[in-house]
């Protein structure tokens, strides 16, 4: 297979995943405070598909999960952030801990943090576009 | 900035009308289901853009940042479906009936449990397949050879990633896939524990991170795609790899410590085709091409770098190779072996595509004229 299929591959993962993280977005936007029914679990878990890989490698370890190009998507996201990327690193963690308990309310802070992750996750489809449609 | 959205939205919701105006009418007969395809696409984003113009209505100025990342969602899939999709409708000949037969055979020859891809010959890039189209372009002389036509088994294998996850016959292809990931996985965990308690140089880890991130997105897939086409047609495939590499491989042991590399390299692809052929008991053709392969002047005169001893260990790829060829016995495909392969139609695409690679080496001189007698038969049957 020539390049253009490895990266249209690729694209189409991460796409999917963003797909999938944009809709939770969009349905714990609506909700208050979150109580953890069947189909809260569903819409945090996609959010958790795509944050997990994202700790791992932040962490320095390795992740099983095919989601999303992780280390790319983090490369994205320390340069938008770089200032500010040790701090920046601790909110990740605790609004991966968030996602995680029990109940939870999401802030407004939460919600543009999880725009960042979305944002830095299109940006990278976008390159793994613009790759599929290079000449090479 | 909502208005400036609106007006974008509206522009792509006329590009994909105009698009699927030159859907039909459909030239061949053969195309019609990647017609079908594209109209569905097409029908898929308009909608989707239509409800973003209402979701667009409800929203504040400042909130708008998935509306703009869902919008250029559709950009990106209206340009697939222009580039990958309709062009394959748009430039076509004759040559397309025979291709998209040809395909269709094979299709049917392995037992591949999902509707028929289609072809088209116009390809500047090789081969390759489109997943959002489900069309394998090839070159657009390739209809005149066979030589190379064991890689569209290559570019099978593919579809059958792409679908492993929605198909309730390849549930086992993509169970067995999970499972490389984690021997994987765990193999560089390991390693990567190993070097970290070394008191070694700091690259080290580094290295072991990249590797896994290389054989997590890219090599994985290319090894399952060798062993696809190798299990479901056999020693052609092997051949065909060993006949590019010889024309096109820059360096068999590419190998960089830090740029991503899409394709494991020729050398890693080699060995784990010869692991299948033994696997599958081709013995005999193992050892020729092994031969055939140690004797080529870029096997003779190069050596990798010495992190490369890092990136393809001999265990872990036979490991793969054993579970990605249970996973297609458990998925019902027809998995060659010699006996299977002398019991084969004579006008199986098979038997010809193996077939042709004997006669390649036993008489160049005159394997042209054959080839052509061959693809003439070829067409009269699909």
């Amino acid at each position: 297979m020539g390049t253009l299929g490895i990266f249209a591959s690729r694209f189409n993962v991460n796409t999917k995943s963003l797909e999938a993280f944009d809709e939770a977005l969009s349905f714990l936007k609506k909700k208050d405070e979150v109580a953890r029914t069947p189909e809260v679990k569903a819409n945090v878990d996609k959010l958790l598909d795509v944050l997990e890989p994202i700790l791992e490698n932040i962490q320095g370890n390795l992740s099983e999960s095919t989601a999303v190009s992780e280390r790319s998507v983090v490369d994205i996201m320390k340069e938008r952030h770089d200032r500010e990327w040790p701090i920046y690193r601790k909110k990740l963690k605790q609004l991966y801990s968030k996602l995680n308990s029990s109940k939870f309310k999401l802030s407004e802070s939460d919600f543009r943090l999880l725009n960042d992750i979305a944002d830095a996750l299109d940006v990278e489809c976008g390159n793994l576009f613009r790759r599929m449609s290079e000449r090479r | 900035m909502k208005d400036y959205l609106k007006a974008i939205i509206l522009e792509q919701i006329n590009r994909s009308l105009c698009l699927k105006n030159l859907i039909h009418p459909v030239k061949y007969q053969e195309l019609a289901g990647l017609a079908e395809r594209c109209t569905n696409i097409i029908d898929s984003i308009t909608q989707k853009l239509r409800s973003l113009l209402t979701e667009l209505e409800n929203r504040e100025e400042d909130d708008i940042r998935d509306i703009l990342r869902k919008m250029r969602r559709r950009v990106r899939e209206i340009e697939m479906v222009e580039s990958y999709g309709i062009s394959a409708l748009y430039y076509v000949n004759d040559e397309i009936r025979y291709m998209n037969n040809l395909i269709h055979k094979i299709h049917n020859e392995i037992n591949l449990p999902l509707s028929r891809p289609s072809v088209a010959c116009i390809s500047t890039r090789y081969y390759y397949f489109h997943p959002f189209t489900n069309v394998i372009f090839v070159p657009v002389s390739e209809s005149n050879f066979l030589l190379h036509l064991p890689d569209v088994f290559h570019e099978m294998g593919h579809y059958v990633l792409f679908n492993k996850e929605n198909t309730l016959r390849l549930k086992e292809v993509n169970r067995r896939y999970d499972v490389a990931i984690e021997k994987v996985t765990d193999y560089f965990k390991d390693l990567l524990t190993r070097k970290i308690r070394e008191t070694g140089p700091e690259e080290k880890p580094r290295l072991i991170r990249h590797i896994h991130s290389q054989w997590k997105e890219y090599w994985i897939n290319e090894f399952f795609c060798d062993l696809f086409a190798l299990y479901t047609l056999g020693p052609a495939y092997a051949w065909s790899h060993l006949h590019l590499t010889i024309k096109k491989s820059e360096d068999l042991y590419k190998f960089s410590e830090v740029l991503p590399q899409t394709h494991p390299s020729d050398d890693s692809r080699m060995r784990i085709l010869l692991i299948g052929l033994h696997k599958l008991g081709f013995d005999n053709e193992a050892n020729m091409i092994l031969s055939k392969w140690n004797s080529m002047p870029l096997v003779l005169n190069t050596k990798p770098l010495v992190e490369y001893q890092y990136a393809y260990p001999e265990e872990l790829m036979k490991e793969v190779a054993e579970l990605f060829l249970s996973g297609l016995k458990d998925g019902n495909f027809s998995i060659i072996s010699p006996p299977n392969l002398q019991k084969q139609d004579s006008d199986s695409i098979i038997t010809i595509l193996n077939e042709t690679w004997n006669l390649f080496w036993n008489n160049p001189e005159e394997f042209r004229e054959w080839e052509e007698k061959c693809i003439e038969k070829l067409k009269s049957i699909v």
